[in-house]
C-alpha cells in the first residue's frame, strides 16, 4: 500500500505538524475536547479474534446450518435453550438478553455475511484491514477512525480505551487513551516538570498531556464493573462527561473459538454475555446521551460453517456485525444474505462476505458524523468508491437517500461463480 | 566518540547501563558486544526451576486430586487397554483441561489477570513446601503451577537486572516474543510456559534458527497454546474412529509469525497440508504414551497418513519427519531470512530502519543457513547501528528493567517483578495473542503508558537513597546522550530527589533507545 500521502489531514492544516498542533491542543488545556459544537458520540467495539456469527445471529431457518453444526448449534426461538427470535428467522444467542431487548427497542440492526475487505483468514491481517480501512494488509500505523475524526466537521476529538492505543485510532490525530491507573499517581508538580521537558519530544509530550486532560475529566472511576463491562462503562463515563471525546474504540478479545465453544452454554456463551454486560453498561453510563449515540461492534472475520474436529470452529470470512444506539434505526436486519448451500458458500467452507463493513462504516459517518462523501471515498477508506455507502441506517439519516451515479452499487467484493446470491427478501 | 559508542551498545543492544557499566564497556564497545554472542559463561542455566515435563506432571496430578476430591468416577487406563478406549478417554479429557484456568477472573485488561494470582502464589510459598505432591490438594497444586510461572518470571527478571551481558538476555526477549505463548491460556500453560523459554529458545539464541524452531514447535507449550496437540487427521486410525479433524492454528501462525511472514508465499492449501504433517506432534498424557507423561509426543493413532504437498513439494508420510522436513525447508527459506532480518531491524535499530540494515542481515542469514550467531554479529557490526540515532521507545518490560538496572537493583522476588511490570501493562509471558507484544512507539507511546510509567518512576526513585545528585546520576547512565535541555529539566528539580530521578527516568533519552 502506498497512499500515505492520502492519510493527511485535510481540515486540520493549522493542527499539522507536531509542534503547532501542540501548542494549541496545550492551550485549549484538554486537546480540543470542549471544541465540539455537536456532540454526536461514534462506540467502535473490535472483538478480537473471529467472532463466530452463525452461533451469535443464528440462521434457524437453515438446514445447512444444522446440519454443518451437530454439537454446537443454537436451537430454533420457542425450544429449549433457544435462540432469541429477531426477524426473517434470524435469533440471537440466548446469552444476548440485553442485546434482544434492545432490537425489540428498535435500538439495534444486524449486519450479517458481513467482512472487511479481505478473505485470507488471518487474525493480525484481518485486524489491520478492518482497523486501517484499506483495501488490503498494509503495515501503515494509521486507523479510519483516527482520520474521520480528522475530517469530521465537527472535529470530534478521539478516546482510546486500555493500556495500548488500538490501530484503528493510531495516525494524525493525536487520540489519548485511558487504562485503569495500577499505582498511586505521581505528584502533578512532577507530571508538570516532565511536560515541559518534553518540549523537544512532541509525541511522549501528548501522550502524557492526554494522561493529564483524561484524569480530570473522569475523577474517581467508582464501581464500573470488571471485565468488559469495566471498560465499557469507563467509555462511557469519559464519552458522557461535558465536553467528553465523541469517537472511541474499545477492544474485547478471547473470541477465536477453536476448540470446546459451546452452544447456548460454554466458552462462547460465555464471552457473549459478557459483551451483553457491557453494551448495557455502555448504555447506562452514557445516560442522556446514549439517544445521539452510535455503536458499532466488528471482528476480523466470522468462523467456519462446519464445526471442527475439536468442537469449535476454524478461522472464516463472512461474520456478524451490529449497529447499536439510541440514534439508530435499528429492529431490522441489514444487507444481503448470501444463503448456506454448498454452492453459496466461500471456499466451500465459509460464509460468504455479501457485505462491505466499510458500507456500514461509510453510512454510519457519513449520517452521524456528517464526514463528506469524497473524503469517505479516498481519506477514510481508500479506493472505496465502488464501495456502496448504506443508506437509512439512524434514525437522522435522510428518507431520500441521495441519487446515486451510475454504475449501481453491486454487493462487494464481487467474486466470479458465485451462483446467484439471493438477497434477503427471497429467503422468507 | 568512545563513549557515544559505550552508550549504543549499552542501550540500544543491551537492556540499559548500570552504574559504572560504560567505563567497562570503554573503547571496545563492539568487541564488548561480540564476546557476548560466544561466551556463556553469563547464561542463566544452573538455576533450579521444573522442566516443562515437571510441569506438566504437576498439572495432571492437580486433574485427578480435583477429580478424587470430587468424587468423580472415570475409566482406569491401563498399558492393557486398548488404543480406542484410550483415546476417548484422552478426547473427553481435553474438554476439561480447556477449562482449567488460573482460575481468576480476567479484568479486560490485558495482563494483570497474573498480577491478582500474587495471593495464590504466596499461600504456596508458605505452606506446600513440605508437603510431598501426592499428599497435597488440587487447590495447593494449582497454588504450585502458579508458583512455577512467579519462579520464572522472578528469575528472569533478576538475571535481566544483574547481568553483565544484556544484550544476551535482549536477545533471549527478541525471540521469546518472536515465539509468544500466553501462560494464562490454561492452566496446563502456566505449567510449562516459562520452561519453553529456558529449553527452546535460551539454548539457541546464538545456534541455528531451525533449531529453534524446530526447538519451539516440539515444545509441549507451543503445541498447548496453538491446539496443535488434539489435532487429528481426518484418515488417521483416530480420525477414521471418532470422525475427528484437524486445527490448523499452529501451521497457520508458524508460516505467518514464525517464520515465512504473511505473503510469504503460501496458500490455504499449504497451512492445510502442514497442519496435516504435524498431526501426531503432541504431549504425552495420561491417556496416550503415559510413559512419556508431559514430554513431546509423535502419535501415529492420530498422525494423517501419506504424503503432503507443500508449496510445490511433496513430502512423504514418514511419520514426525514429515513435519520437521517441512520446518527444516521454511526455516531456511528467503522469505524466512527477509521477515527475521525486517523484525531484528525494526527491534534494535528503529521502528522505521533503514533498507540497508535490513539487507545485510537477510545476507548473513542466507549466506549462513540461518545461523543465528553469524546474523547477530552482522547486527553488531552493521554501521546502521553506530548512527547515533536514539529513537526506538522502549517498551515497557525494557523501561522497567533499564531502570532496575540504573538504580542497581539486585534480586527482585517474583512478587516485586510481577508489581513492576503490572505497573506498566506488560507482564511477561501474558501477552494473549501469539504476534507477541506491540513492537510501536505507535503503541507504547499513549497516554496510560506514559501515566503508569511517570507513577512508577516515583515510586522507584523513592528506594533511591544514598546517591549522587539526580543530574550526574543521570549523566553517568546516559553519557552524552543526555541533552542539555532534559539535564536542566533534571537540575530543575532542585533538592527534590525523588522529583529529579523521576524526571531521570521519565527524560526522552532515557525512554528510547
Amino acid at each position: 500500500m502506498t497512499c500515505s500521502h492520502r492519510f493527511d489531514p485535510s481540515r486540520r492544516g493549522v493542527l499539522k505538524g507536531a509542534a503547532g498542533g501542540l501548542a494549541l491542543a496545550l492551550a485549549s488545556g484538554n486537546l480540543g475536547f470542549s471544541a465540539a459544537p455537536s456532540n454526536n458520540k461514534l462506540v467502535v467495539i473490535i472483538l478480537h479474534g473471529g467472532m463466530d456469527g452463525l452461533n451469535v445471529v443464528v440462521p434457524t431457518f437453515a438446514s445447512e446450518y444444522y446440519a454443518a453444526r451437530p454439537s454446537i448449534a443454537i436451537a430454533p426461538a420457542g425450544e429449549t435453550n433457544g435462540a432469541l427470535a429477531l426477524s426473517e428467522g434470524f435469533g440471537l444467542h440466548p446469552a444476548l438478553a440485553g442485546l434482544a431487548m434492545m432490537y425489540d427497542e428498535g435500538q439495534l440492526a444486524v449486519l450479517h455475511a458481513a467482512s472487511a475487505p479481505y478473505q485470507d483468514r488471518s487474525h493480525f491481517d484481518g485486524l489491520d484491514v478492518l482497523e486501517n480501512g484499506t483495501e488490503t494488509a498494509t503495515f501503515e500505523q494509521s486507523g479510519w477512525l483516527n482520520r474521520a475524526l480528522g475530517v469530521a466537521p465537527a472535529l470530534p476529538a478521539g478516546l482510546g480505551i486500555g493500556s495500548t492505543l488500538p490501530l484503528i485510532l493510531k495516525g494524525e490525530q493525536i487520540v489519548p487513551n485511558w487504562a485503569a491507573p495500577v499505582l498511586d499517581p505521581a505528584d502533578p508538580k512532577t507530571v508538570a516538570k516532565a511536560l515541559a521537558m518534553y518540549g523537544p519530544d512532541p509525541v511522549l509530550q501528548a501522550a502524557l498531556q492526554g494522561s493529564v486532560d483524561l484524569a480530570a475529566i473522569i475523577g474517581e472511576p467508582g464501581d464500573l464493573g470488571s471485565g468488559d463491562e469495566f471498560l465499557a462503562r469507563a467509555a462511557g463515563k469519559i464519552m458522557s462527561a461535558e465536553g467528553g471525546p465523541g469517537g472511541c474504540s474499545i477492544s474485547f478479545g478471547s473470541w477465536d473459538t477453536h476448540a470446546n465453544q459451546g452452544g447456548a452454554t460454554g466458552t462462547l456463551a460465555g464471552r457473549l454475555g459478557d459483551l451483553d454486560a457491557a453494551l448495557l453498561g455502555l448504555r447506562e453510563e452514557m445516560g442522556a446521551a446514549w439517544d445521539q449515540t452510535v455503536v458499532l461492534v466488528a471482528t476480523e472475520f466470522g468462523r467456519t460453517v462446519q464445526e471442527n474436529g475439536t468442537g469449535g470452529t476454524d478461522h472464516g470470512v463472512g461474520g456478524v456485525s451490529f449497529v447499536l444506539g439510541g440514534a439508530v434505526k435499528g429492529g431490522r436486519i441489514l444487507g444481503d444474505w448470501p444463503g448456506l448451500a454448498a454452492n453459496q458458500l466461500l471456499d466451500e467452507r465459509d460464509l460468504f462476505p455479501a457485505n462491505d463493513l466499510r458500507s456500514l462504516f461509510k453510512g454510519v459517518l457519513r449520517d452521524h458524523w456528517g464526514v463528506a462523501k469524497s473524503d469517505l471515498n479516498t481519506l477514510v477508506f481508500p479506493d472505496s468508491a465502488d464501495t456502496p455507502t448504506m443508506d437509512n441506517l439512524l434514525l437522522s439519516s435522510a428518507t431520500t437517500p441521495e441519487p446515486v451515479p451510475t454504475p449501481t452499487p453491486t454487493p462487494a467484493p464481487v467474486i466470479p461463480d458465485i451462483p446467484n446470491i439471493p438477497n434477503l427478501r427471497d429467503f422468507r | 566518540m568512545a563513549n557515544l559508542n559505550a552508550q549504543i551498545a549499552l542501550h540500544k543492544f543491551g537492556l540499559g547501563a548500570r552504574t559504572g557499566e560504560a567505563e567497562l564497556v570503554g573503547t571496545q564497545a563492539q568487541n564488548w558486544l561480540q564476546t557476548q554472542l560466544t561466551d556463556l559463561s553469563s547464561d542463566l542455566d544452573s538455576y533450579d526451576l521444573p522442566t516443562s515435563k515437571e510441569g506438566i506432571e504437576l498439572f495432571f496430578a492437580f486433574l485427578e486430586a480435583e477429580r478424587a476430591e470430587r468424587q468423580e468416577d472415570r475409566a482406569t487406563i491401563s498399558a492393557a487397554s486398548s488404543p480406542k478406549v484410550r483415546l476417548i478417554s484422552f478426547f473427553s479429557e481435553i474438554d476439561r483441561i480447556k477449562r482449567q484456568q488460573m482460575l481468576i477472573e480476567d479484568d479486560g485488561v490485558r495482563g494483570p489477570s497474573l498480577a491478582k494470582a500474587q495471593n495464590i502464589y504466596l499461600d504456596a510459598k508458605q505452606s506446600n513446601a513440605s508437603k510431598p505432591a501426592e499428599a497435597k490438594s488440587s487447590r495447593e497444586l494449582l497454588e504450585d503451577i502458579v508458583g512455577i510461572l512467579y519462579e520464572d518470571i522472578g528469575v528472569r527478571t533478576t538475571h535481566a537486572v544483574l547481568t553483565p551481558a544484556s544484550f544476551r538476555e535482549a536477545l533471549v526477549r527478541f525471540w521469546s516474543d518472536h515465539f509468544n505463548v500466553f501462560a494464562n491460556k490454561s492452566l496446563l500453560l502456566t505449567s510449562c510456559t516459562g520452561a519453553m523459554e529456558r529449553e527452546a529458545i535460551r539454548p539457541h539464541i546464538t545456534g541455528k534458527f531451525s533449531d529453534m524452531l524446530i526447538a519451539v514447535e516440539s515444545h509441549p507449550a507451543m503445541l498447548a497454546y496453538l491446539d496443535n496437540w488434539f489435532s487429528v487427521g481426518p484418515d488417521s486410525w483416530a480420525g477414521k474412529q471418532f470422525g475427528l479433524g484437524i486445527n490448523e492454528n499452529l501451521a497457520r501462525e508458524i508460516l505467518e509469525l514464525h517464520t515465512l511472514g504473511v505473503g510469504g508465499g503460501y496458500g490455504q492449501d499449504d497451512i492445510i497440508a502442514f497442519a496435516n504433517a504435524i498431526t501426531g506432534w503432541s504431549i504425552g498424557n495420561p491417556d496416550i504414551q503415559p510413559e512419556n507423561l508431559g514430554e513431546f509426543i509423535f502419535e501415529s493413532l492420530i498422525h494423517q497418513p501419506g504424503p503432503q504437498t507443500f508449496m510445490g513439494k511433496v513430502y512423504l508420510g514418514t511419520g514426525q519427519d514429515q513435519g520437521i522436513k517441512i520446518l527444516e525447508f521454511v526455516a531456511n527459506h528467503a522469505n524466512t531470512a527477509r521477515f527475521i532480518a525486517s523484525k531484528l531491524a525494526r527491534h534494535f535499530h528503529s521502528d522505521t530502519p533503514p533498507d540497508s540494515l535490513i539487507e545485510r542481515l537477510e545476507k548473513a542469514f542466507i549466506d549462513s543457513d540461518g545461523d543465528l550467531l553469524v546474523v547477530s554479529s552482522a547486527l553488531v557490526i552493521a554501521p546502521e547501528m553506530w548512527d547515533g540515532s536514539f529513537v526506538k521507545l522502549r517498551n515497557s518490560e525494557e523501561f522497567a528493567i533499564a531502570a532496575l538496572r540504573a538504580f542497581g537493583f539486585d534480586e527482585l522476588t517474583p512478587q516485586q517483578s510481577v508489581f513492576v511490570f503490572n505497573a506498566v501493562a506488560q507482564i511477561p509471558f501474558s501477552h494473549h495473542s501469539p504476534d507477541g507484544w506491540p513492537k510501536t512507539e505507535a503503541s507504547w507511546a499513549s497516554s496510560s503508558i506514559l501515566s503508569a510509567r511517570i507513577n512508577l518512576a516515583e515510586l522507584l526513585s523513592g528506594f533511591v537513597g544514598g546517591q549522587p545528585p539526580p543530574v550526574n546520576f543521570a549523566e553517568n547512565i546516559l553519557g552524552e546522550t543526555l541533552s542539555d535541555h532534559s539535564a536542566n529539566s533534571i537540575k530543575g528539580a532542585g533538592p527534590d530527589k525523588v522529583q529529579g530521578y523521576t524526571l531521570f527516568l521519565m527524560s526522552p533519552e532515557f525512554q528510547r533507545r
